[in-house]
């Protein structure tokens, strides 16, 4: 459960062996410092900002595709079970250069891993829960003479009928949330072959779903509105060295489809989206001298039902980076070199990254500078009316320090970390009113700044392991400078990003048992660019608890877990005016073959 | 140590679960008394709920939250749209949620809320209400003196702007949005309502008919915005239609600005004879009878409301500051001359003054 923190990287394969039902927002609200705003119950549409920076500043990717949505820029997170990936790791700030990216705030990777050890493996799984939710999940895969094979599915679906108490309606009545249900379908094949020289991997992936949007506080009527979403991704994946250098090449298409509906207010927006992306990368080292190179390019195309035709956007990326390992490795010293070219709107962005990792006995140091740049995404650059073909990219620049500790103490284990971070983006991409209609500009310039520490505690004696994983977040984010006379934002925080969050775990483990214990906290978000308190939505605190047993009757082994999530039936708003589940059950069952 | 450690769990489980979450309506509500001065609409921000300010003309005090102070905090609704009066009840009407809130004047307190589809503005003659339907279905509600929905009056669509008039009701019909075209079908038709058997008569006035003021000799003054580069048909200036509402004949149009420039809301004097309204860059004037035709603007700056008080004079300018933060009302003499600011609720658009 807990995040390699020390790493430049979190990640967090282990907690998906553990519990492939997670949906990723879910994964990432209890296991990570991460914000996920959720919007409703199971499947509801989640995003997530890195270092308080806005879900349209964290690029993710799938297999090493890019999968945000190319018009809107974020990525929803909603209704994705873990399960359906192997890795999930969460590259921060400057730590994106180690990744075939750049990008403000960060990067969430999702992958799925070929096997090339186990002959034959099968898991197939089900949960239940509260509010009309069911999961089924499907693995299995196998290797036969250099050639390896992973089929992974999950289908889920919820009705979301809570109950709760109306606080903003007259009476604070008890309602039943209506048309708040999802359905998600994944289905991924993995394949490879490989002999001594090369190897081919390829992940094809269907995914499909549909999210109605729920009735939110301050509706008399439920809403009819929903939207689908449904896409077929594939990445092929070449291996080979040649002589000391390693080379991959890469090709990925991420075709997606995607309708809004509203039949109240005649609402009907669809849209096509195509990404093909091409990359071949070197690494390569000399004694201590560690070398990486890598060449991208995407042919990006939108077809909108709002836009006159189809638009069509290239991006490249060419990176190259270089590192030195002195004192038998324990300190490395790197730096990246990156040229971004976006055609339409033409631009260039030269940008590297500076840092260093330096262990010593018990302490790990690690530090970087370095800039970043996000470019304005299809809706900013071609909607017909306000949207400018001619916008700049964000680009800004950031910092970071950190420490890690560890000590083991007879039976108790230590593990200390802490961050703190600095980072500018100028030229932020904001719509604003324009009088007869609303624009897109670059308006300003944001700095977030903030710390993070943790503290991981084990101790094990006898048949008794006892984790316990404490993490808290300082997160500063404020407007600077503004083309908007008496910009109100000027100073104040960021809407929806808590200044002080805290996520909180004790896992007990006794003989095949394991019990958890969440304790997540969030200070208030304000929802106004004024800060005004009495609009902000209040703090809360969620409580969730997890009994698991595992039994293991070779070759088989079997898992179940119960859940109970917000124990307490706290009433809280991850967005405004949005209901949100109280306290609600769950049951797993998983079945493993191996 | 283990007990003590079992009961705080308990403890904190009992105490999160057993919160009482009803409140004391009496001892909760700070009732408000609405004798003068503007109560300010504010529609507020994308995906929250919208509020009622007031501002004290005479001593320049703003109280904001009237209504959710005087209900125990509860909201009117999402995007509060409009506000109306008649007799000793307020009526705040709610689009976003589909409502409106009926509340006594003398206290602010809600006593009933009318559901309704995308409710948009309110007019009242005689004891009956009518409320205009802002979707395709182009429907005008009516109320009886109980608030009870007692008809349905088929209009052309997009009803938006109701007005009372010379004993009719005036409906602006502005068209409405195709999803599948993209674009919007624009209406120009008035519809005239009889209250007294629900009759309809449509005139046909100008593209986007919007909203009303009556002038000192009784003619009704449309704002129709025009046809926009999205609408349907062809581009059209925004325009003023001078409406005889007794025989239902369209007197003038008054062409006032160019192709893509729009206007919507619009207010009148005290004396009935100077109308104010407002374009992409500030508020305008025009006389009645054609002065200030040409004039330059009156009030530079990007607003989303303008109303005058009958009693000074004095112009109110509502500006929505990007719909994310507390809006400004600006107060300016008759001619243009700034007087003083007021800070509001989210995205004000408009008052109603007393």
């Amino acid at each position: 459960m807990v995040p390699t923190q020390f790493k430049n990287v979190e990640e967090f394969g282990s907690v998906i062996v553990q519990e492939p039902f997670l949906s990723v927002a879910e994964l990432l609200t209890n296991c990570s410092s991460v914000q996920v705003n959720n919007q409703g119950g199971k499947g509801a549409t989640s995003s997530v900002s890195i270092r308080g920076y806005s879900s349209n500043k964290t690029n993710v990717k799938w297999n090493g595709l890019s999968i945000n949505n190319l018009t809107l820029g974020m990525t929803d997170f909603g209704g994705i079970q873990s399960g359906v990936v192997d890795n999930i790791s969460i590259y921060k700030g400057n730590s994106v250069s180690d990744l075939n990216d750049v990008s403000i705030g960060g990067v969430i990777a999702m992958d799925n891993e070929l096997n090339w050890k186990d002959t034959f493996h099968f898991q197939i799984g089900s949960e239940i829960g509260s509010f009309g939710y069911l999961g089924n999940q499907f693995k299995a895969g196998g290797l036969i003479k250099g050639f390896t094979f992973q089929v992974k599915s999950s289908f889920l679906s919820a009705v979301n009928d809570f109950k709760y108490k109306n606080h903003k309606r007259i009476g604070t009545p008890n309602e039943v949330q209506e048309n708040a249900a999802y359905y998600n379908g994944n289905l991924i094949f993995s394949t490879g072959w490989r002999n001594k020289k090369i190897k081919f991997e390829n992940h094809t992936w269907f995914s499909t779903k549909k999210v109605e949007s729920p009735k939110i506080f301050a509706d008399s009527k439920p809403s009819v509105a929903f939207y689908q979403d449904s896409s077929i991704r594939s990445v092929f994946n070449f291996y080979t060295p040649i002589k000391k250098v390693r080379i991959k090449g890469f090709y990925g298409i991420n075709h997606e489809r995607f309708l809004y509906n509203d039949s109240l207010f005649a609402i009907n927006t669809f849209y096509v989206l195509n990404n093909n992306h091409f990359n071949v990368s070197a690494k390569h080292n000399l004694k201590d001298w560690y070398f990486e190179y890598l060449s991208e390019i995407q042919f990006q195309n939108a077809h909108n039902n709002q836009f006159e035709d189809v638009k069509r956007r290239v991006v490249s990326l060419t990176k190259s980076r270089i590192e030195k390992r002195l004192f038998k490795e324990r300190l490395r010293i790197s730096g990246t070199g990156v040229l971004n070219k976006i055609w339409r709107p033409n631009n260039v962005f030269p940008g590297g990254v500076i840092a260093y990792h330096f262990s010593m006995r018990q302490f790990v140091f690690k530090g970087s500078g370095g800039s970043h740049f996000r470019v304005g995404n299809f809706d900013d650059l071609f909607w017909p009316k306000g949207g400018d073909e001619n916008l700049k990219p964000e680009k800004g620049w950031n910092i970071e320090q950190s420490v890690g500790y560890s000590v083991v103490i007879k039976k108790l284990e230590f593990k200390l970390f802490g961050e703190v971070y600095n980072s500018i983006v100028n030229d932020w991409i904001q719509w604003r009113d324009a009088g007869e209609y609303w624009a897109v500009e670059n308006l300003k310039k944001v700095n977030a700044q903030g710390g993070e520490a943790s503290l991981e505690v084990n101790f094990s004696l006898n048949e008794v392991e006892l984790n316990f994983m404490s993490h808290y977040s300082l997160t500063k984010v404020t407007t600077l400078e503004s083309e908007l006379p008496n910009d109100p934002s000027i100073e104040n925080q960021l809407t929806y990003v808590p200044m002080n969050k805290s996520k909180n775990r004790i896992s007990l483990v006794y003989k095949g048992f394991t019990g958890n214990y969440v304790f997540n906290y969030y200070s208030l978000r304000h929802t106004t660019t004024d800060n005004v308190e009495r609009k902000a939505l209040a703090s809360y605190y969620l409580q969730d608890l997890h009994l698991m047993k595992k039994w293991n009757v070779k070759p088989f082994s079997i898992y179940s877990k119960f859940s109970i999530l917000n124990l307490s039936n706290q009433f809280y708003e991850g967005v405004s005016n949005r209901p949100m589940p109280g306290r609600s059950y769950y049951f797993t069952l998983l079945l493993n073959f191996s | 140590m283990k007990k003590s450690i079992i009961y705080l769990f308990a403890g904190t489980l009992l105490l999160s679960s057993c919160k009482d979450d009803e409140k004391d309506k009496e001892s909760c509500s700070k009732p408000f008394n609405f004798s003068s001065g503007a109560v300010v609409i504010n529609e507020g921000a994308f995906n929250g709920t919208g509020s009622l300010s007031h501002i004290d003309l005479t001593t320049n005090e703003v109280r904001n939250f009237i209504y959710e102070d005087a209900n125990c905090d509860v909201p009117a609704g999402s995007v509060v749209q409009s506000f109306a009066i008649n007799g000793e009840k307020g009526y705040v009407v709610a689009n976003g949620s589909g409502e409106v809130q009926v509340v006594n004047l003398s206290t602010f307190k809600q006593e009933k809320t009318i559901l309704l589809s995308y409710p948009r503005y309110i007019a009242f003659e005689g004891e009956k209400g009518f409320i205009s339907n802002g979707t395709s279905e182009g429907k005008v509600f009516v109320i009886n003196s109980l608030n009870a929905v007692t008809d349905t009056i088929q209009v052309a669509t997009g009803p938006e702007g109701i007005f009372a008039s010379g004993g009719k009701i005036l409906v602006g019909c502005t068209g409405h949005w195709n999803g599948d075209l993209f674009t919007t079908m624009v209406d120009s038709v008035v519809a005239i309502i009889n209250p007294s058997d629900l009759s309809v008569t449509n005139v046909n006035t100008w593209d986007k008919p919007t909203d009303f003021v009556e002038d000192k000799n009784g003619d009704v003054w449309v704002s129709c915005a025009g046809n926009g580069q999205y609408d349907n048909g062809a581009d059209k200036a925004p325009a003023f239609v001078k409406l005889n509402v007794e025989n239902g004949v369209a007197k003038d149009t008054l062409i006032i600005g160019e192709v893509g420039e729009s206007i919507s809301k619009i207010t009148i004097n005290g004396s009935g004879d100077i109308i104010y309204y407002y374009k992409g860059d500030g508020v305008y004037r025009v006389g009645i009878n054609g002065d200030y035709i040409n004039e330059e603007v009156l009030i530079p700056g990007n607003f989303y409301g303008v109303e005058v008080d009958p009693a000074s004079g004095n112009i109110l300018t509502f500006d929505a500051k990007g719909f994310s933060s507390d809006g400004v009302v600006g107060r300016y003499s008759a001619d243009g001359d700034s007087i003083t600011h007021y800070s509001v609720g989210v995205a004000p658009n408009g008052a109603l003054i007393k």
